[in-house]
């Protein structure tokens, strides 16, 4: 089962890149990836908010929405528990860690329309992981999302002293070096575990 | 007090009336979506019962 | 006022292609041109919905919890469609996959409540969201066509480019849907920004080149759009006229 478990995660992480493969997180990939430090910062509370809630959400979903047939309610439930940790996050962080606080701005509440964190809870469900393998792939699909937002980061301080055509600065160009990594990654597909 | 009445009620009041809106269109929609995907969770057992002719 | 309105959904300001919201579905779900009409109707639907409800109730709705209403009602009408994509159109709801449900977190859909039919009357918020979601469903077609007609020589299913077509696998795949979206905002931007008069004031033509999404447009309009950022911006660049002057 360990071996599984490895093998689910290391897959989540390189083989389907929840953004360079399944395209999910993809807003603040392009939006906070300017500098290579923030970029860490919204992976760690990103990896938080998808590891918690993977958790909390298969507890909910099992023992509250299933045995009470109320799966249709689990786009509701499920994006209201995301938003209620997010608060959370965003308040702990004011009072504890302030710099924290001031350098996301406006990208700590983004994390709640993350389509990375949705889109694990909503794979977890769709996959019929159980609480261990809900946890650890909400978890390694965090840390894809981390590794490609770092990655990204790094590439786009290079991207500045760049000179690209007018049309394409910023969004356009980043879009471009996407792709090309994008490409990169597609090396692992050819890796299947079954 | 009044205030956080207001914004709770609020909040709830709008939270029940789309939950009521959603469990209408579960009843005349559950069936249809029953027969082309079924819940690999919830009818685990059925597919035993099925496979009983 | 309501040409205006379509003219701006679809151009100025269409919210992929400009604004750059709803990049998730545009890379995801538009592999070919059936998704891409699919996924952009379900969320011009929920655009619709929501604009509407948001702006009859916009006057109930305490600012506090505001934004967390506007998320379980966007989230009822999201789950709403799902529920009846599923149930009449299966096909089409497995093709969709998780995307349908992922509609909630639309930027744009949020993005409309927040600036728009929150703060203005029934008819034109109906009208602003049936305006942004033609104009995203228009934007991801476009991207789905490039891609499906170059990725697999089919339009809509039909072989357009001929038996002996040598696909190139490249657009279908993810690396394909970044770039792709890449060069048509790219190509978006330079057919909408630059035939525009440039300010006189040169720092400030220097600076509108460098922003992103937004055009630094004449003062007097509507309220900026979503992003704080946008405004920081704006406020730099009014800074740096007023040193100027």
């Amino acid at each position: 089962m360990i071996t599984e478990l490895l093998l689910l995660m290391l897959s989540a992480v390189l083989i389907e890149n929840f953004v360079l493969s399944r395209f999910l997180g993809c807003c603040p990939f392009l939006g906070v990836s300017e500098k290579p430090a923030a970029a860490v910062g919204m992976g760690c509370a990103v990896t938080f908010v998808m590891t918690v809630s993977s958790a909390i959400i298969y507890l909910i979903y099992t023992y509250i929405l299933v045995p009470f047939d109320l799966i249709y309610l689990k786009t509701i439930a499920f994006i209201l528990v995301i938003a209620a940790l997010v608060q959370f996050i965003e308040l702990f962080l004011k009072k504890f860690i302030p710099v924290l606080y001031n350098e996301f701005g406006i990208f700590l509440p983004l994390i709640t329309t993350n389509c990375a964190v949705l889109g694990a809870v909503l794979l977890n469900i769709e996959k019929g992981y159980d609480f261990i393998y809900s946890v650890s792939f909400g978890f390694s699909a965090a840390i894809g999302f981390t590794l490609a937002i770092i990655l990204f980061a790094g590439i786009r301080e290079r991207l500045e002293f760049a000179d690209p055509p007018k049309a394409f600065r910023g969004i356009p160009l980043a879009l471009v070096a996407a792709g090309l990594i994008a490409m990169a990654f597609t090396g692992f597909h050819g890796i299947s575990f079954s | 007090m009044k205030y956080y009445l207001r914004t709770a009620g609020t909040l709830i009041i709008i939270t029940v009336c789309v939950v009521l809106m959603l469990s209408v269109i579960n009843l005349f929609t559950s069936d249809l979506i029953e027969e082309h995907e079924p819940d690999s969770v919830a009818s685990a057992s059925v597919e035993v019962t099925e496979n009983d002719d | 006022m309501m040409i205006k309105q379509l003219k701006e959904g679809v151009l100025d300001n269409n919210p992929l292609l400009i604004q750059l919201l709803g990049i998730c579905p545009a890379l995801a779900m538009t592999t070919n041109v059936s998704n891409a009409l699919g996924i952009g109707i379900a969320t011009m639907v929920v655009l619709l919905l929501s604009n509407l409800f948001i702006s009859l109730l916009r006057k109930l709705i305490p600012n506090e919890i505001r934004i967390a209403a506007y998320i379980v009602i966007i989230a009822g009408f999201v789950s709403a469609v799902e529920m009846l994509i599923k149930a009449y159109l299966p096909e089409l709801g497995r093709s969709l996959g998780i995307f349908l449900p992922l509609i909630v977190v639309n930027c744009i859909i949020l993005g409309r409540a927040e600036t728009f039919a929150s703060k203005n009357k029934v008819l034109p918020s109906l009208m602003d969201g049936f305006a942004m979601g033609f104009g995203f469903t228009f934007a991801l077609i476009v991207v789905a066509s490039i891609r499906e007609i170059i990725g697999a020589g089919t339009w809509f299913g039909v072989n357009v480019l001929g038996e002996s077509y040598q696909s190139v696998l490249f657009f279908i795949m993810p690396s394909g849907a970044f770039i792709t979206l890449g060069c048509l905002v790219a190509l978006m931007k330079k057919l909408t920004s630059f035939p525009k008069k440039v300010p006189k004031n040169s720092i400030e033509s220097l600076e509108s080149e460098s922003v992103t999404a937004e055009k630094v447009e004449e003062p007097v309009e509507i309220p900026a759009e979503e992003e704080v950022i946008v405004e920081e911006i704006k406020e730099e660049v009014e800074v740096a006229e007023k040193n100027d002057n």
